[in-house]
């Protein structure tokens, strides 16, 4: 069996070889090891397509001020994702604790059709419900994007008590 | 001496005719309202009447109040993992009833929350061992429609709590009132909340 090598002009290797070794020379930029890290979306003045940026310090307390910086902005966005968290749990709570009221009421209700007291009473709870699911849902909707893990999508039907 | 006695034969005889002339005059007004009450128990009543309750700086008196009303609490919970039998459930009709006999000390707004709470705890088990005309009549009054309530989600749990009790005693127009009322007690809280 035989097999067959392809063989290349000696020249031709040696030139690849020398432009391979030139095109790295360039790409790296001897600098970027020791270029400290920015952060982005702020403003940086030098020129060249290195990271936009403010620079920030690469030192032990610099770092450790930028850690506990960040700490705090991640500590404070949880706060506000969790009392939106809250508030649409308690607009869902009270949602289901009406329209689970209302469904009370309007059984009472069907029991005296000719008395308009109690129908008024009915139609108006029947709205109060609508109008309590649509704020649930909507705060749901609002907050959905906001947060990953928002709460209950649907009002939740809990308890009879609210 | 008879001056004196002259006196008091008068004023007793003007208290006399002043009762006897009150009581013609209250016997009307007896009928009247008994006729105005039985008109208005044939219909819901949802008058709703609203107040907040500012929190305040306990005193000692009223950090005491707390605590007992708390350990009357965790008294009646305590019982709630053994079987529910007769027993159980009239010791934590007992803690409960205690509770609400513990006296209010002056300056504790939030003590009308805490009553109503006791009061809807012990209401419930009422109902639950089948007595709710009892629960009726502990919660009627607390919550009554000429009267304001606490602006709150105990006030809401209650007057629910006082539409079921009612439904069972088949007073219809205090079950729909009451729910009517709770419905619009929760509403404004939902409206708060937004």
């Amino acid at each position: 069996m035989m097999t067959r090598v392809v063989s290349l002009p000696r020249t031709s290797v040696l030139a690849g070889v020398l432009w391979g070794v030139v095109a790295v020379t360039t790409g790296c930029d001897s600098q970027a090891g020791a270029r400290p890290t920015v952060t982005p979306g702020t403003q940086d003045t030098r020129e060249g397509a290195g990271p936009v940026g403010v620079q920030e310090g690469d030192s032990v307390p610099e770092l450790q001020e930028r850690l506990e910086r960040l700490s705090g902005e991640q500590a404070a966005r949880m706060d506000d994702a969790m009392d939106d968290t809250q508030a649409c749990h308690d607009l869902c709570s009270l949602s289901a604790s009406i329209c689970e009221v209302q469904v009370k009421l309007c059984d009472i209700a069907d029991r005296h059709p000719q008395e308009g007291s109690y129908q008024e009473l009915c139609r108006e709870a029947q709205q109060e419900c609508q109008e309590a699911q649509t704020s649930c849902e909507g705060c749901v909707g609002e907050h959905a994007g906001d947060t990953a893990d928002a709460p209950a999508t649907q009002p939740a039907p809990e308890s009879v008590n609210p | 001496m008879s001056s004196n006695c002259t006196y008091v034969a008068t004023l007793a005889a003007l208290l006399g005719l002043a009762v006897v002339g009150c009581d013609d005059n209250a016997g009307s007004q007896a009928e009247v309202a008994g006729v105005v009450e039985a008109e208005e128990a044939s219909t819901p009543d949802a008058r709703l009447q609203t107040h907040e309750i500012v929190p305040s700086t306990p005193t000692a008196d009223g950090l005491a109040y707390i605590r007992a009303v708390a350990a009357i609490h965790a008294e009646a919970d305590a019982p709630a993992d053994a079987p529910a039998d007769a027993e159980g459930s009239a010791q934590r009709v007992a803690a409960l009833q205690r509770g609400l006999a513990l006296p209010v000390p002056e300056g504790l707004p939030e003590a009308e929350i805490l009553r109503l709470g006791l009061a809807t705890r012990l209401a419930s088990a009422w109902i639950e061992g089948g007595e709710a005309q009892r629960a009726q009549d502990l919660l009627a009054p607390m919550l009554a429609p000429s009267r304001s309530v606490p602006l709150d989600r105990s006030s809401a749990e209650a007057l629910v709590l006082l539409g079921d009790a009612a439904t069972r005693t088949g007073d219809d127009a205090l079950a729909a009132g009451s729910y009517g009322r709770s419905i619009r007690m929760m509403s404004i809280l939902r409206q708060e909340l937004e």
